[in-house]
């Protein structure tokens, strides 16, 4: 619908003055700002004597996590081989050799390079097994290298717990909801359901 | 031409190429340098400490480089263009001083003055000969290469270099006029010597015109920002160097900063003094010190280009050559008739330290020149008045 002449407000740029058309004293302010810069700190972060700053969530290598006694907490319930968009997790599923659980991953492989660092499969595991650490630098001579099996996931779980720079981030020691043995009595877990 | 004077000038010219060569590879340095701290980061630290073989280490990425021969081109203009453009530019720096020359008036003659070629009394007119040669070494590089890019790049830069040529040559004129000489050693002379000036005072503060409007033609003839549209990777990829690589880029590369060397140089000459410092180096100091104070100055102009590069944006092609024809060449020009008066005054009439008068009229004719510019409307509102007015901009 055409537009009404009242609602139209013509503007027009401001005029230029004497000191602008001159030029000579814009670029001098000019030349202060980038003169200016030249001594301030820099920002550049000189990697590799300095290491990045990761915030706690930084999505980097997968570790499987250990209970309080010791045990990998996984239940083999393939939520996170189900949620993974690049299908690069491979569970195999044995009866769990503890009472507290059914099952317990036999095998747990993830293809590392495969991997896109999405997070979906932490935030799909009902019993925190499963999590992204702040391991960023990760190479590998060989593709066979860079499949890692269950016992360097939970090697990865030893070494980022003992730097103390990746914290375990869910309920230590206890297993999450999805546990049918929670309620059953068998466990010592306080997280009973009425 | 007795052995003596032979020996020493074959060392010189030895000893000048190798600092040019040189100067190439620190200007490099220099420059990455620089910008990385303008633009708040290190810059190369790596190679060396604080970086200072990474030039070594790009030249050897030059000379190890493939050497390539493309098969569209034009086999003989391309291979001549990069050799043009090294020679003429180291060519220019003949007549240029770098350190300790004779002062006559002042009863200084030193055994061994630090120019090539001493005495040449046609000095700037030299380096302003070779300097318009390595036009061709634009136009033949972006010619041969066979290319629509390139050629409109050379064709730019060609246009460019020519159209600031007249600016670098009418503004330095005035100078010419008050110092008697083309010959560099004379325009020294005449900035050392007291009788003349005031004080100690440089060219540059009688006559700040000239110095500005040459070193705006300085950086066009560089082809530096903000006059580096041929060679601006946004517009045209390389421009008139895109087919170049290795070595052959290299010399066009070397070539483009022996101009800057070369340029500072002359500004530092021109209206800096030269090698004189008021209290460091005058004209009875000993020859390190005015080669210092030289290189100083050079170091400083210098810096002052890569300065610049960060700072003012890149003008475009027609406001490129509006500054040179519409601004630069009418200033020049009504400054050139006022240095003709005051010339004649101290001639004629015995006006001494007439050349004062210049300061004030440097002023005035650029101030002038801004508000001329204020009152004519613009080109396209001359050629097509406009119908509808709009208002005043609120707040």
């Amino acid at each position: 619908m055409p537009i009404d002449a009242k609602d139209v407000r013509w503007v027009q740029a401001p005029k230029i003055g004497l000191a602008e058309k001159l030029y000579l004293p814009a670029i001098l302010q000019g030349l202060q700002t980038t003169m200016r810069h030249m001594f301030e700190p820099r920002v550049t972060q000189q990697y590799p004597e300095v290491q990045p700053d990761l915030p706690a969530n930084y999505r980097g290598v997968h570790r499987l996590n250990r209970d309080e006694q010791g045990r990998v907490k996984c239940v083999a319930c393939y939520m996170c081989s189900t949620a993974c968009p690049a299908h690069c997790i491979d569970i195999v599923a044995a009866p769990s050799p503890w009472p507290d659980r059914e099952k317990y991953p036999e095998t747990f492989v993830i293809d590392e390079l495969r991997c896109i660092y999405c997070g979906m499969c932490e935030q799909a595991c009902p019993v925190d097994a499963i999590e992204l650490t702040t391991l960023y630098d990760l190479t590998g001579m060989s593709r066979e290298e860079m499949m890692f099996d269950k016992e360097k996931l939970l090697a990865v779980f030893d070494r980022t717990t003992q730097t103390g720079s990746d914290p375990v981030r869910t309920h230590s020691g206890k297993l999450g909801p999805a546990s049918e043995l929670a309620d059953s009595g068998l466990t010592n877990s306080s997280t009973a359901q009425s | 031409m007795d052995g003596t004077t032979l020996l020493y000038t074959v060392l010189t010219i030895a000893g000048v190429i190798g600092f040019l060569q040189g100067m190439a590879g620190m200007q490099v340095w220099l420059e990455r340098k620089l910008s990385a701290w303008l633009q708040d980061r290190h810059g190369p630290n790596r190679v060396g400490p604080f970086g200072l073989f990474q030039s070594l280490a790009d030249g050897l990425k030059f000379i190890l480089k493939e050497e390539l021969l493309p098969g569209n081109v034009d086999k003989t203009l391309y291979l001549l263009a990069p050799m043009i453009g090294l020679t003429t530019a180291t060519l220019a720096f003949a007549v240029v001083p770098f350190g300790d020359t004779s002062v006559p008036s002042l009863g200084h003659n030193p055994g061994y003055q630090f120019v090539i070629a001493p005495n040449i009394d046609i000095g700037f007119l030299f380096i302003f000969a070779a300097s318009s040669i390595t036009v061709y070494a634009v136009i033949l590089a972006g010619w041969a290469a066979n290319n629509k890019y390139s050629f409109i790049g050379g064709l730019r830069s060609s246009a460019q270099i020519v159209s600031y040529e007249i600016p670098m040559g009418m503004s330095i004129l005035g100078i010419v006029l008050v110092s008697g000489s083309l010959n560099l050693e004379r325009i020294i002379e005449r900035q050392v010597n007291p009788e003349h000036s005031a004080w100690w005072l440089w060219n540059v503060v009688q006559q700040p015109l000239p110095c500005l409007i040459f070193m705006i033609a300085c950086f066009a003839e560089c082809n530096r920002m903000p006059f580096d549209l041929p060679e601006c990777e946004q517009e045209l990829v390389g421009g008139y160097h895109t087919e170049y690589g290795a070595m052959k880029l290299a010399m066009l590369l070397m070539g483009e900063y022996t101009h800057m060397v070369t340029t500072s140089f002359l500004m530092a000459i021109l209206f800096f003094g030269g090698w004189h410092f008021p209290l460091i180096a005058e004209v009875n100091s000993p020859w390190f010190m005015k080669v210092f104070v030289f290189a100083v100055k050079m170091g400083a102009f210098i810096s002052f280009y890569m300065l610049v590069r960060w700072t003012i944006l890149r003008f475009r092609f027609d406001q490129l050559m509006g500054l040179a024809w519409k601004v630069l060449i009418p200033m020049t020009m009504v400054y050139l008739l006022c240095v003709m008066i005051v010339v004649e005054l101290d001639k004629q009439w015995g006006w001494k330290n007439s050349t004062w008068l210049l300061l004030p009229i440097s002023l005035l004719i650029l101030v002038g020149a801004a508000w001329l510019a204020l009152l004519m409307p613009k080109g396209h509102e001359r050629a097509m008045p406009r119908r509808i007015h709009p208002v005043e901009a609120r707040g």
